[in-house]
């Protein structure tokens, strides 16, 4: 009996191990990616109508605009580890860490769940927990600050802001399915796509971002 | 040396540019060329790039800041900026900034006839 028991229970640990995706490892934006049709809300393109991206873009100051802003970076290295307890992301740019546990609800941290190396935390990015649900890994992101989805065109995210990531592995390209819902600024929820492919370097170098001073270089020629 | 460099830097440009600010719109579509000396070389993140001074034919000066690829991006396709040197006479062409004075850079042309173009920023829309 104990031993038909023991069998058994191998067996449903054995397969909820194997459902689990591997997603470890060191990956690179692959594509442009793809995204919904976004409609804002009143406020939603008021905001966006206000947005100057040669003023307002948080990345000139190196601050993550949004975890969007942050996926969606070619060339930029992404190293993510799977551990009992958490996921742990770092983003090259901006020398960004994001610890993620994994559990539920009542796992959510107050603290924003990504920092950079100087242990700067950014609530742009929000507080995160991580489940798995067959072969995806689910990251349910809230408490986010304001921000900007798409840096571009000044598509914002709020306090109000909710999102999900669907991590899943498809013939070696990892895709996340990162889905915006906030009724205060979208009709409908937004939602991206990206694809990564997976490479073979191990390290994340330190992207020691300067912050994008352009006063310097207008008063070079505002003082002709 | 300088072909060298710039072959090395034009082939591998063609599919990893970081790009820190979207290019697309940060940088319109009409392509300039300015000349000018080198000013100010910045080899860094989010983007390197060059201060040239422009003097018109009426002896008027204008500063031009050439945008270009990250650091990060460069240096792990061996690019150095070593050989730009302040004082140096080139004629950059590139998409011209929304920003006054700048643009994101095309291509380098130096007074002995060598070049480089690296390519835009293929995944702009961020």
């Amino acid at each position: 009996m104990l031993r038909a028991l023991f069998i058994i229970s191998a067996s449903l640990i054995s397969a909820s191990t194997l459902a689990i995706p591997e997603i470890s490892g060191m990956w690179l934006l692959n594509g442009p990616g793809s995204e919904s049709e976004i409609k804002l809300t009143a406020r939603g393109l008021q905001i966006q109508s206000e947005y100057d991206l040669l003023v307002d873009d948080p990345s000139l100051s190196c601050t993550p605009a949004s975890t969007s802003r942050i996926w969606a970076n070619p060339g930029a290295r992404i190293f993510i580890e799977q551990t009992q307890e958490n996921i742990l992301i770092s983003y090259e740019l901006f020398d960004l860490r994001r610890e993620i546990p994994i559990g539920g609800d009542s796992d959510f941290l107050e603290l924003p769940s990504t920092r950079n190396t100087q242990d700067t935390y950014f609530a742009e990015m929000g507080s995160s927990v991580a489940r798995y649900d067959n072969d995806t890994l689910i990251i349910r992101s809230k408490n986010h600050s304001f921000g900007y989805i798409r840096t571009s065109r000044g598509i914002p995210q709020s306090e109000n802001t909710e999102t999900i990531e669907e991590l899943k592995i498809e013939e070696n390209i990892l895709r996340i399915t990162h889905t915006y819902i906030d009724e205060t600024l979208y009709e409908e929820p937004f939602v991206l796509n990206y694809f990564y492919r997976r490479i073979e370097e191990t390290q994340i170098v330190p992207y020691e971002c300067t912050e994008a001073d352009y006063d310097w270089f207008n008063e070079l020629n505002a003082a002709k | 040396m300088r072909s060298s460099i710039f072959v090395i830097f034009f082939c591998c440009m063609a599919t990893s540019t970081i790009a820190h600010h979207s290019t697309n719109a940060n940088f319109t579509q009409e392509i300039i060329s300015i000349a000018g000396s080198i000013e100010r070389v910045r080899f860094q993140n989010p983007h390197a790039s060059v201060l040239i001074k422009n003097i018109d034919s009426a002896g008027s000066e204008t500063f031009w800041l050439i945008e270009s690829s990250s650091r990060t991006t460069l240096q792990r396709q061996g690019v150095s900026f070593e050989r730009l040197e302040v004082g140096e006479r080139i004629t950059a062409t590139g998409r011209k900034g929304r920003r006054d004075y700048t643009m994101y850079l095309q291509s380098i042309s130096f007074e002995d006839g060598t070049t480089f173009t690296p390519e835009p920023d293929v995944y702009s829309n961020r």
